[in-house]
């Protein structure tokens, strides 16, 4: 017997001995393939940077599109003062637009999730706000706040939907075990909410604030088109009009920065808060699916988007009420309805707006399709290959923080003003939000799931088919909803900025001849349309997810 | 509600503060002076605010002048002027009551009001419409008829001036590709678009700088475009009310004044612009300077020479309106004008002492 023992502790010890080798030599492996993968990306990085510097010395520069890494430094290191007093100027005003758009979705997204009527009721009039074109939000914000508020309300706007939408994902991905668990102790929705709901709602809602930093810093420099005197909008106009390429990269690289730092520091604290999130196992409840009559759930649909569209109506009109705006720039309800229908040029109006709708409908639509494909493929190979991550977030982030107008040249000069500008353009605007929530999606994928997979010796391909991709469903569906009104909206860029036709231009034609109905009808019917738009991708998210992840069926 | 409240309370602070200010000053003055001079209550300069139609550049020049050297306050008002941008509506503005006096174009102006805004137009700061076509030297646009087959880079919005200059001008409208663009002469340099839509005064030298050529422009004020531009623009209300009209023609002899030294001299303007009002814009003072020069082309005509700057003239109202009919504006006729401010503060003269 205690020989036995002896020998077992003979083999106990052999064994641990052997498992602390093992464990020693992956950490070496895991730190030199960690090494080894700093270093690709260091090399890969610098190959792109002297890339960069040949094709604008030989070319780019010359043409009058971009500046040379080495023009940007120069020009930086040559007017520090400037850039700093601009950096600080226009981040004061990003800080406080990104604090208080973050805040009040947060506190939005949790009141809808624990009360659904008010999702129903109030998520449309959210999106609305979402939905508004920036040419026709900016000059009501000039006339409706001091200017410094109105830069701050234009930056809040620009997180707020976002981090909404991930928030309530967040909320809604609390396993169902533990809900129940909740529940069957007696626990109520409050208790759910703070033990279960908001834990696993952390690591999304951390996926809102980074991304909401580059969106918070391209609203803040928008805002200084609104009238300003210092910041990095104001170098950014005056650098275009006297083609300064070196100062309008300079404000290019320092948007950038000003979104990436904060976008690396979230995605930090989202690792080191959060481990749980991808240790747990998140075996999903299977709730019931929902019966009862299709003709009853059809007619509480019906009645709830009324009761949606009764809502927006009323902000609109409270709007024009409670800040007093201008008859001349604020236009009602009403006055939209007779422009479009009563009046003596309603069918012409009518018709002119259908036109554009149809050419803004095709953009949009393109664009919509290629954003999400090229977030969620970026999203897929930023997981799976670690040296493209490393080497492509900068450019990710860079992507969505430089204001549009700075790249557009570029974009013309190489895809030209046709449906392969304007795709670029919607791309661009829509494939962040795409790529950010699905990449945190892929992660959260539980680590015991991995391990079986191991197991069975799965490819890393058959993994990412039969593992992460389904697992991630939910978050690319939340994607695809954030994209759809994006996508609209970005259509009216392109459209502005590169082909002039379509609501984009409508919009920004209408503003340039004080025909405040025109951009009222118009912003009216863009938001209707992103409405609807948004409402058919949510029909098939539900169709797919009550398939696959029935927990995230609100 | 809160917002609009804050801000008139703050104004109306702003205003008691500066009245107070303004009596201990008058105190001070007693107190120092044995004589005592007689100080009376309506000393205290009336607030206005200018809205103008960009971020500050040495377009404003005048304005700056004005201001730091005291004309404003000389003429009882203190004003405020506010910095414009791309998407400000500086006629909004003004129509909503946010700013006293607007800067803008007068097809601008006329635009509001066809739209439901009643504005009307004290004075022209331009004579003559900064709006250009800018082409390179190799492949020149010298007039309009040479717009034809070429691809011409319109900001939008301004289509309208593109088809009454085509209109004016018999061009054949079909032979001309118009394509959007922003306020950078990028298209142009990279060669994308033949001919660019700019204003007079400015990209004319960024295209220089880019190139090493100085591009061909031509005015597109000599070609049926006559509008007046960074013109003045008030409620017409506003004028209706004896002291407010007092305080706006106040303003408009000081902001005279302010002219009048840029012309005489812009060195001062150009120092104000670049080290004190856009002193974070990233501006430099050779091409601010640059800006000036080619401006007095706009500031200063014959008509001025004769009558004073700012001058609108029965003739410069006439060619007015028939540009404004020629984009297709309705209901602009003289009352867009309101040439009785000029007359009384220059009152027969031509220039203000």
């Amino acid at each position: 017997m205690s020989a036995t023992t002896a020998s077992g502790t003979g083999r106990d010890a052999v064994r641990a001995t052997a498992i602390a080798t093992e464990r020693a030599r992956a950490g070496r492996e895991a730190r030199r393939s960690s090494i080894s993968g700093w270093i690709t990306t260091v090399i890969v990085s610098l190959v792109l940077l002297v890339l960069w510097e040949i094709a604008a010395d030989l070319w780019l520069t010359r043409l009058g599109v971009l500046a040379s890494p080495t023009a940007i430094i120069q020009s930086l290191i040559e007017n520090p003062q400037l850039y700093w007093g601009a950096v600080t100027t226009t981040a004061w005003v990003a800080v406080r637009g990104w604090f208080w758009g973050n805040l009040a979705a947060i506190a939005v997204a949790t009141l809808f999730v624990q009360v659904p009527i008010f999702e129903s009721l109030f998520l449309r009039l959210a999106l609305a706000l979402f939905c508004l074109p920036l040419v026709a939000v900016n000059p009501l914000l000039q006339l409706t706040f001091d200017p410094d508020t109105a830069k701050v309300v234009l930056a809040a706007l620009s997180v707020f939907f976002t981090t909404l939408v991930g928030t309530m994902l967040g909320l809604r991905s609390a396993d169902g075990g533990p809900l129940t668990m909740v529940t069957a102790w007696g626990g109520r929705s409050l208790s759910s909410l703070r033990f279960v709901r908001l834990p696993s709602g952390i690591p999304a809602m951390l996926t809102g604030l980074q991304i909401g930093a580059a969106a918070a810093v391209l609203g803040a420099i928008f805002g200084e088109f609104i009238g300003a005197k210092a910041g990095l909008g104001v170098l950014l106009i005056n650098g275009l009009m006297s083609l300064d390429l070196a100062r309008v990269w300079s404000v290019a690289l320092l948007a950038t920065v000003m979104a990436a730092v904060p976008y690396g520091i979230f995605g930090l604290l989202r690792r080191w808060l959060t481990p749980w999130s991808a240790s747990i196992s998140n075996a999903q409840q299977l709730s019931a699916p929902k019966r009862g009559s299709v003709a009853g759930r059809l007619a509480s649909a019906v009645a709830w988007t009324i009761g949606s569209i009764v809502v927006i109506l009323l902000a609109w009109w409270a709007y024009l009420i409670v800040f007093d705006v201008s008859p001349f720039v604020g236009k009602s309800p009403i006055d939209v309805v007779n422009y479009l229908f009563a009046s003596d040029e309603a069918a012409a109006n009518r018709a002119m707006m259908l036109d554009a709708l149809d050419v803004t409908l095709v953009h949009a639509g393109v664009g919509y399709v290629a954003g999400l494909v090229i977030g969620i493929a970026a999203a897929v190979s930023f997981v799976t290959f670690p040296v493209v991550e490393r080497v492509l977030t900068p450019l990710a982030v860079a992507l969505r923080s430089v204001p549009i107008i700075v790249l557009i040249p570029v974009l013309i000069l190489a895809l030209g003003r046709g449906l392969g500008g304007v795709v670029a353009i919607t791309a661009i605007v829509t494939f962040f939000p795409t790529l950010a929530n699905t990449q945190g999606g892929l992660k959260r994928v539980p680590t015991d799931a991995f391990t079986l997979m191991r197991s069975y010796d799965s490819s890393t391909w058959s993994t990412l088919w039969r593992l992460q991709l389904p697992y991630t469903l939910p978050a690319i569906f939340a994607s695809a909803r954030i994209a759809a009104p994006t996508a609209v909206l970005a259509a009216t860029l392109a459209e502005w900025l590169a082909t002039g036709d379509g609501l984009g231009h409508v919009i920004v034609s209408s503003r340039a001849h004080s025909d405040y109905t025109g951009l009222w009808a118009a912003a009216a019917i863009l938001t209707a349309v992103s409405l609807i738009f948004y409402s058919l991708v949510s029909w098939a998210e539900r169709v797919v997810l009550s398939r696959y992840a029935p927990s995230q069926v609100g | 509600m809160t917002f609009r409240l804050t801000r008139r309370r703050s104004i109306r602070a702003a205003a008691t503060a500066t009245a107070f200010a303004a009596s201990v000053a008058l105190l001070a003055g007693c107190a120092s002076s044995s004589s005592g001079d007689t100080a009376s209550g309506s000393d205290e300069p009336t607030p206005l605010t200018l809205q103008t139609s960009w971020i500050p550049l040495v377009q404003f020049g005048g304005s700056y002048v004005a201001d730091k050297e005291g004309y404003y306050e000389k003429n009882g008002v203190s004003v405020d002027i506010l910095p414009g941008g791309p998407d400000v509506d500086s006629m909004a503005a003004v129509a909503s009551g946010q700013a006293d006096i607007g800067m803008g174009n007068a097809d601008t102006v006329a635009r509001a009001n066809e739209q439901g805004a009643d504005l009307v137009i004290i004075a022209a700061g331009f004579q003559k419409n900064p709006l250009a076509i800018l082409s390179s030297p190799d492949k020149p646009i010298a007039d309009p008829k040479a717009m034809e087959g070429m691809k011409i880079g319109v900001p939008s919005g301004d289509e309208a001036a593109q088809d009454a200059i085509i209109a004016a001008n018999d061009v054949d409208a079909s032979k001309v590709t118009s394509v959007p663009v922003g306020f950078d002469v990028a298209p142009l340099v990279s060669g994308e678009v033949d001919g660019l839509w700019v204003f007079y005064s400015e990209q004319p030298i960024a295209y220089e700088e880019a190139t090493g050529k100085a591009g061909t422009v031509f005015l597109t004020a000599d070609y049926g475009l006559d509008v007046y531009a960074q013109v003045y623009a008030v409620k017409k209300e506003t004028l209706e009310d004896a002291d407010k009209k007092a305080a706006i023609e106040g303003f408009l002899k000081g902001e005279i004044e302010g002219w009048q030294d840029y012309v005489a001299d812009p060195t001062e303007a150009v120092d104000l612009t670049v080290n004190d009002y856009a002193k974070d814009g990233g501006l430099t003072i050779e091409e601010q300077t640059k800006q000036a020069e080619l401006q007095m082309d706009l500031l200063v005509t014959d008509e001025t020479k004769e009558h004073g700057l700012l001058w609108i003239s029965d003739d410069g109202i006439q060619k007015n309106i028939a540009t404004l009919e020629s984009l297709g504006i309705s209901g602009a006729d003289e009352s867009l004008f309101d040439t009785s401010l000029l007359e009384d503060v220059y009152a027969g003269k031509n220039t203000i002492e």
